[in-house]
């Protein structure tokens, strides 16, 4: 009896060990190194980024239109999955905080590093701030909300008919501004790969976390 | 002045009221009865009352059949808390409240139901369009005065509420539940 469980428990590891195997080669690490980032962070990575500009795009069509059935329906979609990238933006931000960062080029001068510590961070508060302040105006705005049409939401304020124009304001400046930032961000990692030659932006492309 | 124009400003100043005072029965008294209702926004429960109305009970519980019960509510006083809603149902597509201002049900019978509750089988009017309801509710004398209170579901594309591209059971549905838990003062 007891040599068949320890027989079993043997083959149990085996199989739990080449699976283990199987999938990191096929994903690569799961975690950052200080060379490159991992495969969750580099997913995560795209996926928001699709996923955010999408969503602003979708959020100004929606804005633009007369009030129909489709604004509320492409609306009630565009804070469902506002709501969706807050709690993204929350897993991701523990995610980076629980892993190395990789490191920049060794030439790089201080201000540059400054300058990618603070646009990074920014970009961070942006995908939590906006969130956010889309959940205030439509709470102050008192518009009901049902994530996905499934999910009962509840308002973060008091419905607040003065304050919700101001709202509305907040939440599209820092739409533009995270659109200012995303347009640097992205034009310094095409920098990096195009005049720098470095591997800045091929490690958030492809797996290299071990060279 | 003469007796069209006196008319005029008497609808216009008496409103909803002009019934209330003509009640014989138990007349509701504005704190603390409650008319609310709710409708399904993309999914999610959109509460909404009506801050002016009138019920006017001509009811004695021990013989229920004799009884007769009117509700008179002012749709202009509607409030779902939201500025944009507000103005949203004012809108010809929704209550036209411009148009319709007054909605009325006026029973035709009243019955006995289950568990010692009644029901009134009447017409309401709305935007409009006259429609046979049943208006249960339950009947509880609470020192002076008479407590009523019910609950029913109607069917908003019946009266026309949300017409035109709103009619479909999409963004907005066409289920609205309303409530209703009235105070009335006994008859005068």
């Amino acid at each position: 009896m007891t040599t068949v469980t320890y027989g079993s428990c043997i083959r149990y590891t085996d199989a739990m060990l080449y699976s283990s195997h199987a999938l990191r080669r096929s994903v690569g690490m799961i975690r950052n190194t200080a060379h490159g980032w991992g495969a969750l962070a580099r997913q995560a990575h795209w996926l928001m980024a699709a996923l955010i500009l999408g969503q602003v795009v979708l959020g100004k069509y929606a804005e633009a239109l007369d009030r129909t059935p489709q604004k509320i329906s492409l609306l009630m979609w565009h804070k469902s999955l506002g709501i969706t990238l807050l709690l993204l933006a929350l897993l991701r931000l523990g995610w980076a905080l629980a892993n190395p960062r990789p490191t920049l080029p060794p030439d790089t001068p201080p201000w540059r590093r400054h300058a990618v510590r603070l646009s990074h961070g920014m970009l961070y508060g942006l995908m939590l701030a906006i969130p956010i302040s889309g959940w205030l105006y439509n709470s102050a705005r008192n518009i009901p909300l049902s994530l996905f049409r499934l999910i009962p939401w509840p308002p973060l304020m008091e419905p607040d008919e003065a304050l919700a124009p101001r709202l509305g304001d907040w939440h599209e400046g820092l739409v533009m501004a995270l659109l200012v930032l995303v347009t640097l961000h992205a034009g310094a990692a095409l920098w990096h790969h195009f005049h720098q030659r470095d591997s800045v932006l091929l490690r958030m492309l492809f797996d290299r976390t071990r060279t | 002045m003469n007796l069209p124009a006196i008319m005029l400003v008497c609808a216009a100043a008496c409103g909803p009221f002009a019934m209330a005072h003509a009640c014989e029965g138990w007349r509701s008294v504005a704190t603390p009865s409650r008319l609310a209702f709710e409708a399904r926004y993309e999914g999610a429960a959109a509460p909404g009352l009506f801050h002016r109305f009138d019920v006017c009970a001509v009811f004695d519980p021990r013989d229920p059949v004799t009884g007769t019960l009117t509700v008179t509510v002012d749709v202009t006083s509607a409030d779902m808390d939201s500025g944009d809603l507000n103005q949203a149902i004012t809108e010809p597509v929704w209550f036209d409240s411009g148009t319709h201002p007054r909605a009325r049900f006026v029973s035709e019978s009243i019955e006995v139901a289950e568990n010692g509750a009644f029901v009134a089988r009447g017409t309401l009017r709305l935007k409009g369009v006259t429609r046979p309801i049943d208006v249960p509710f339950s009947w509880q004398i609470d020192g002076e005065r008479a407590r009523l209170r019910g609950a029913l579901s109607l069917q908003r594309t019946e009266f026309g509420i949300g017409s035109g591209e709103w009619s479909a059971d999409g963004p907005i549905g066409h289920e609205v539940n309303v409530r209703y838990d009235v105070s009335l003062e006994p008859p005068p």
